[in-house]
Order: structure tokens, then C-alpha cells, then sequence
């Protein structure tokens, strides 16, 4: 199974000002833990992502493929070519160099088959602390939140 | 199922239903059929439009970069990047089409009133339920899909395309479009019932709108279905032509539910609002009667009727007592035109703005207008505080702006006479801010109880808003204890003025329809932005709409009505002679100086004929 994550970082002034990175990551869920993924190949953006682009950033992060056309855009695309089986985490770390603000937002998935079910996401709802989010997550996946918090300090994402 | 057929032509064309089949179809056929022809219905690549992204327009000496967005060509819909830039202290707009070549629009008149406008613009957040997946980039993906940013605050829903009317612009109704648009009632409540679902927030508003909807016989029951729906403000889209000459129609769409009665209203002259001229006064007069108030709708044209900006105002001024606002819509260009032509036609928000400033002799100035994402704070403050994803109005600056007027001893006085707007959604967006950080909000709401006074001006306000402190109570009401009912007594003898700039195919930026918070319900239960529908027709309202018709015949049959005899004819003479039509128009213009033939001519020359017995 194919999937494709990306880096960017963005800056505009029009219709708003924004200026945003994001960094992605992606976790395998096995035997009650987390492991890395690395992407078989980070390239530049071409228009045979702008599809894939406008499936995964809108309803987590609330950038689309217009966002990028609006600004000074860097974006990396990341290809993850042969995904087997099995539960894995996306983790989304997100800079707002406006607000001075980082977060993190997370998509859950399962792959079975040719199918690829979605079993937890954030959205631009998502209230509740990471802390409380990561605990979720561990629920679904069936492991010890703390194996994903140790993971996300792999990363460099500290959360206590 | 019933014996529903969907046929689908051997060209591999969009599929046609048999629509009287469905005549009296349950709730459950209806939905079957929609969810089964829906996908059927979506823009197709390669057949409806290509993607041509790749090539960034030139900009020309003395032009200045704004942005890079995207945008549809005028010719063959494809999707292509635009470049939005700055000449002449003017914004324009400009795509090349590798098949078609250049197109160039003004985008907005004025570049420091863009500048201005965008300081006010915040994003929405979308919605977390959608009603299709996403398969094909924007604007093609209309339903609204996940990369949508804002929450419907207003749906659409076309009731009929039959009209009274033939305008010679347009092209939608019945007899020309050469088929009958008219859902029927368990077809209409599927269709109300995607429209809600959307999640986290549900649009509380609806606007009934056709062709004419009043043509409808069980409008009345449509209105009660939308608010048996869930929904809370109800307004009615009419020329104003039934209302005029049937008082119980007034009294009895009130009743069930509508709030507000939308009216064309292009002018206040036969010259410039052929249309409804003539009927205007005697249905507000109607309106007036049953406590069912009117906001006025005026599409304006640079050639036509921009000259009448400071009358349509006082008109609606003088009929404060049931005219509650006048929404100006800036042209939308119908289909394709060429460039010369639409210079003529062509006015942005800015241009209508700054001739309000003119023709009321400054009294209504160009800073008095705000736009409509200005008015985010507000919700944003109200979310914090009571922790309810609330209707943000997060549309793109440019598609809109509003500001509130009075009228006492002769003078209008704009609400920022009296109100330093700025300074106040300054502070709620503060305040909201504080309160996400996690303060305690009864603190901030003490803070917000003590200095709400300091944005206002009492002295400055209009006399039965400063009686009483009567609008810092409602400010306190509002802000403070929530309670959204004293916001009536605010609006009571108040004049909304809006602006709403529809996009077209000439402006069109793909920015604005991600944005769009006004939206019509299909009947294949798609949720399409305003500009989606209506700019891209033929891939949205015009496929969806037609695929569930009656042939003339058919509806002909059906309802043992002739399409031909629902057109309308004036009587001028009779109109023009009544006390309602003098005592509107008296002091707005010269009655007397109007000859019965000029009148009858206005009339014709729109297409509407004149009778005289």
C-alpha cells in the first residue's frame, strides 16, 4: 500500500497572513509498540500530489492545495511505497510562527487489505489536551501511552 | 423502490430521471435515487474541465503582485492559476487558458479599500461531517467536500424554476430552460435534512428562493417542514408580485414560519426596476399588514441603475417601519461576455460603496463599511464564553460588507458614529483570547461589564437607542448574559446595509468559494457554495436540476396547469393611479414626471407586457 505525507512550510500574506510549518512523521503499530517509518523517498511537490495534498492537510490542519498557490510555499513530499498490514500513526507537528504556537495533530489509521479505514483523527475542533489525545490513541492501538509519548520524543516532541 | 428510471443517454452524458415517477415517491425512494444518481452528477475530468496549473500568468509593467491563486476559465471551466494584482490603485484579476488565452477583470475597485478589508479576515474551520468525499480538486468537488473552510450560515433551495416573470437576462426559468424544476414535499425534506447535516455546526438559516417561489400552492407547508427541519430563520426570495395583489399571502407565509421577505428591488424608478416597480408599494403595504418585515435586494449595474444607490437608501430609510435592510448585490456576469460589454456592467464593492458616499452627500462614508468577516470576534467570544462552536462568518473579505444606519431629523447616522467598531472587536478577540489561554471567564466577563461603555457614544446615537441606555443594555444582554432576544429591539427601526458580491466566471477565485458560507441544497443532496452553483452552472445547478425535471408536458399533465398562463401581466394604469404607489414614491422621485407611455415602455422593453382593464 502507497501513502503519501508532506513537509512544508508556508508563508502568505493574502487572503490572510499566515506562516506555518509542518513537520510529518508515521508510526507502525507492532507487537504493542510504536516503530518509525521512514519514507522511501522525499521529493518535490508535483501536481500528481495536489489530490493527495487536499485528502490529508484540510480537516486536520486547515491548509489546501489554494493555501499554497496563495504564498511562498516549500513542500516536500514523502513516499511511503510499500506499507503492509497493519495500524499506524500519523504525527503532524505543526509551528504557527504568527501565533508563536506548536502543536501536534495525529491520524490514525488501519491498513487491511487494499483498504485504508481511518480509526482516529483530529480535526480543527480538536480541543483536548495531547496528553488526553495520546491516551486515546493508545486505547484504540491496544498499547501503553507512554510508548507513544517515549516515541514522540524520538522526534522531538516533549509532551508531559 | 418504485419504478424510477434513471436513464443515462448511450454518450455516456449525465443522467436524466423520470421525474413524475417520483411524483408521490416515499421519503426513503427519494433518498435512494439522490444517493444513486449523486455520483453520477459530479463534474467529470478530462470531460467537463481539465487542470492547466502548471503556467503562472505574467504580470505587466506597472502592475504589483497581491497573490497567486486559482480560477476557472470563462470558456471551458478548466481550473488555472490566476494571478490577483494591483494598477491604477485598482485589483485585478488575470488567467491565461492554454485553449482559450487571456481573460482580465476588475477584482475590486479600490486597493486600499482591499488592504483594508483583509486586515479583517479570518478562516473558518470547516466542517468534521461532509456530505462528499474528496475526489477532484476545488471547485470541482462541490458538496460540500472536507477542504470546505467555512460552516454554511445560509442555505439555498431553489423550490421551482417556474417564474411569473420572463426577464430578457434571464435563463433559468421553465419556459426557456425548456423543462420544470419543482421538487416535491418529501423531495424537499430530504433536501432540508442534508442541508443539516453538517457537523459540528448546522446552518440555522434557509432562504426559499426559485424562479418564483410564491407560485408554490403548498409554500406554506415548505415553510413549516423547514422549521419542523430545525430551521430557525426562514426568508422568502420573491419579486413581490403575488404579495402585492394577495394580502392573505403575506399573512399566512408569516404564520408558518418566514422571518424575512427577500424583494427585488433595482431602483426606485420604472427605468431602473422594471421588474417590480410598480407592485413594490402595495406588497409592503401587504407586508406591513401581516408584521412580516422586507429587505430589499438590488442587483446592481454600472450602466443601469449605479445612479440610484442614495434613493434605493432612502427609500428604504422612509419604509423603515417594515423595510429592515437593503442587501446590494454587485453584478454577477450571466454566462460569457465580451470584455467590452462587461466594462459597462462591471462595479465591485468598493465602486458601490464610495457612491453611496456620494449620493448621500457624504453621510454614509466608505470607512462606515465593514467587511463580513469583520464580526468573527464576536462569535469567537461568544464560543469561548459558553464553549458551543457557534456560525462564524468566516467568507472571504472581498465577497461582502455591511454596516448598520438610522435615519433622525433627516440625518443617517451609521453605528460607527457612535461606536468605535475597531477598537471593539479588538477587545472580544482579546477577550476570546484570554479566555482559550484558560482564564477564568466570569473575570472576563466582569471586565467586559465595566468597559463596554467606553466603546460607545451615547451622545452620538440615535435618540430611542439612547433612552434608557437602551443599547449599552442590549450590548450587556448580549455580550454579558447571552440573551440573542434584545438583539430584536436592536433592530427595530434599524437599516441593515449589506453588500454581497456574487462571483462570476470572469472573477472567479477559487479562495472565495472555499470560503463561502452561503449555500444551496441540490436535489442529490449535495450542499453547493453560492459560487459553485451559480458560476459553474452547467456542471452544478443547471445537471442536477434538470436531471430531476418534469418535461413541460409531463408537469403540464401532471398538474392540469398551462406553463404559459402563470406569466404575469401589469396593469399600469391601475397601479400607478393607487394611494399606496403615490405615498411611497412621493419626495423619492418626480411621479408626475413620468408619462403612462414611458411607464408602459419600461415595462415592454423587460419583457413584461401591460394590460389596461
Amino acid at each position: 500500500m502507497k501513502l503519501k505525507l508532506f513537509n512544508l512550510s508556508i508563508e502568505t500574506q493574502d487572503p490572510r497572513p499566515l506562516h506555518i510549518s509542518v513537520k510529518s512523521f508515521l508510526f507502525l503499530v507492532d507487537r504493542g509498540e510504536l516503530h518509525p517509518v521512514s519514507p522511501n523517498l522525499s521529493r518535490e511537490f508535483t501536481e500528481e500530489d495536489y489530490l493527495d495534498f487536499d485528502n490529508l492537510f484540510p480537516p486536520i490542519i486547515g491548509l489546501s492545495l489554494n493555501d499554497i498557490a496563495h504564498g511562498n510555499a516549500d513542500v516536500k513530499t514523502l513516499e511511503f511505497n510499500d506499507l503492509s498490514e497493519g495500524m499506524y500513526l500519523c504525527v503532524f507537528e505543526v509551528e504557527d510562527k504568527i501565533m508563536q504556537r506548536k502543536h501536534v495533530n495525529f491520524l490514525a489509521f488501519k491498513i487491511s487489505g487494499q483498504e485504508i479505514s481511518k480509526l482516529y483523527s483530529d480535526d480543527m475542533y480538536s480541543r483536548e489536551p495531547v496528553l488526553k489525545r495520546v491516551e486515546k490513541i493508545a486505547e484504540i492501538f491496544g498499547i501503553d501511552f507512554r510508548d507513544i509519548l517515549k516515541n514522540l520524543r524520538t522526534i522531538g516532541l516533549h509532551i508531559d | 423502490m418504485t419504478d424510477m428510471r434513471i436513464e443515462v443517454s448511450s454518450k455516456g452524458e449525465t443522467p436524466v430521471i423520470d421525474y413524475k415517477s417520483l411524483h408521490g415517491a416515499s421519503y426513503n425512494t427519494i433518498k435512494e435515487t439522490a444517493e444513486k444518481v449523486r455520483p453520477l452528477l459530479m463534474p467529470r475530468p478530462g470531460v467537463d474541465y481539465k487542470i492547466y496549473l502548471s503556467k503562472r500568468p505574467a504580470l505587466k509593467e506597472g502592475e504589483e503582485l497581491i497573490t497567486y491563486t486559482q480560477s476557472v476559465c470563462p470558456e471551458c471551466n478548466s481550473l488555472l492559476t490566476a494571478a490577483v494584482f494591483k494598477r491604477d490603485g485598482k485589483v485585478w484579476i488575470r488567467k491565461v487558458c492554454p485553449e482559450h488565452g487571456e481573460f482580465e477583470e476588475l477584482y475590486f475597485g479600490d486597493a486600499a479599500a482591499y488592504e483594508r478589508f483583509r486586515t479583517f479576515q479570518r478562516d473558518g474551520k470547516g466542517n468534521t461531517v461532509t456530505h462528499v468525499p474528496l475526489s477532484a480538486l476545488c471547485p470541482y468537488n462541490c458538496g460540500v467536500c472536507p477542504r470546505h473552510k467555512s460552516n454554511a450560515a445560509l442555505i439555498n433551495i431553489v423550490l421551482t424554476n417556474r417564474c411569473d416573470l420572463s426577464c430578457f437576462y434571464c435563463f433559468f426559468y421553465a419556459s426557456r430552460a425548456g423543462y420544470v424544476y419543482e421538487p416535491t414535499l418529501e423531495h424537499i425534506r430530504y433536501m432540508l435534512r442534508q442541508a443539516r447535516l453538517a457537523e459540528p455546526i448546522k446552518p440555522p438559516a434557509i432562504q426559499l428562493t426559485g424562479g418564483e417561489p410564491t407560485l408554490r400552492e403548498d409554500l406554506v407547508d415548505i415553510i413549516r417542514m423547514a422549521r419542523e427541519e430545525g430551521f430557525t430563520h426562514i426568508q422568502l426570495n420573491t419579486n413581490g408580485i403575488r404579495l402585492a395583489f394577495d394580502p392573505e399571502l403575506a399573512v399566512k407565509v408569516r404564520k408558518a414560519g418566514t422571518n424575512v421577505v427577500y424583494l427585488s428591488f433595482d431602483g426606485v424608478s420604472p427605468f431602473t426596476n422594471p421588474k417590480n416597480h410598480w407592485e413594490v408599494p402595495y406588497a409592503l403595504d401587504n407586508l406591513r399588514k401581516a408584521g412580516l418585515g422586507a429587505v430589499l435586494v438590488p442587483t446592481v449595474i454600472k450602466s443601469y441603475n449605479l445612479n440610484e444607490m442614495g434613493s434605493i437608501i432612502r427609500f428604504g430609510l422612509r419604509h423603515n417601519d417594515i423595510v429592515r435592510g437593503v442587501n446590494f448585490q454587485p453584478v454577477s456576469i450571466t454566462g460569457r461576455m465580451p470584455r467590452k460589454e462587461r466594462d459597462k456592467e462591471r462595479v465591485t464593492i468598493p465602486d458601490v460603496i464610495k457612491t453611496i458616499e456620494v449620493q448621500t452627500n457624504g453621510q454614509i462614508r466608505s470607512e462606515d463599511w465593514y467587511p463580513v468577516p469583520s464580526v468573527v470576534p464576536i462569535s469567537r467570544f461568544i464560543e469561548a464564553l459558553t464553549g458551543k462552536p457557534q456560525i462564524a462568518f468566516t467568507t472571504h473579505f472581498a465577497c461582502g460588507a455591511a454596516t448598520y444606519v438610522w435615519q433622525e431629523d433627516g440625518e443617517i447616522i451609521p453605528i460607527t458614529r457612535f461606536v468605535n467598531v475597531d477598537e471593539f472587536l479588538a477587545y472580544l478577540d482579546e477577550k476570546a483570547q484570554e479566555i482559550e489561554k484558560g482564564k477564568n471567564k466570569y473575570l472576563v466577563m466582569l471586565d467586559v461589564t465595566l468597559k463596554l461603555r467606553k466603546f460607545v457614544d451615547l451622545k452620538k446615537a440615535p435618540k430611542r437607542l439612547r433612552e434608557g441606555n437602551k443599547f449599552l443594555r442590549i450590548l450587556y444582554e448580549v455580550f454579558v448574559k447571552h440573551n440573542y432576544e434584545s438583539l430584536g429591539e436592536f433592530h427595530y427601526n434599524t437599516l441593515f446595509l449589506g453588500m454581497m458580491h456574487f462571483q462570476d466566471l470572469y472573477n472567479h477565485d477559487v479562495a472565495r468559494v472555499m470560503r463561502c458560507d452561503i449555500h444551496y441544497i441540490m436535489p442529490d443532496g449535495r450542499q453547493v457554495p453560492f459560487c459553485s452553483f451559480n458560476v459553474i452552472s452547467d456542471l452544478y445547478r443547471d445537471r442536477a436540476q434538470k436531471a430531476f425535471s418534469y418535461s413541460i408536458s409531463d408537469w403540464e399533465k401532471l398538474t392540469g396547469k398551462s406553463l404559459k398562463d402563470i406569466g404575469y401581466k401589469r396593469n399600469i394604469k391601475k397601479l400607478i393611479s393607487g394611494e399606496p404607489y403615490k405615498r411611497h414614491y412621493k419626495d423619492i422621485i418626480d411621479i408626475d414626471a413620468i408619462s403612462y407611455e414611458q411607464h408602459v415602455l419600461a415595462s415592454k422593453r423587460f419583457g413584461i407586457p401591460v394590460i389596461e382593464d
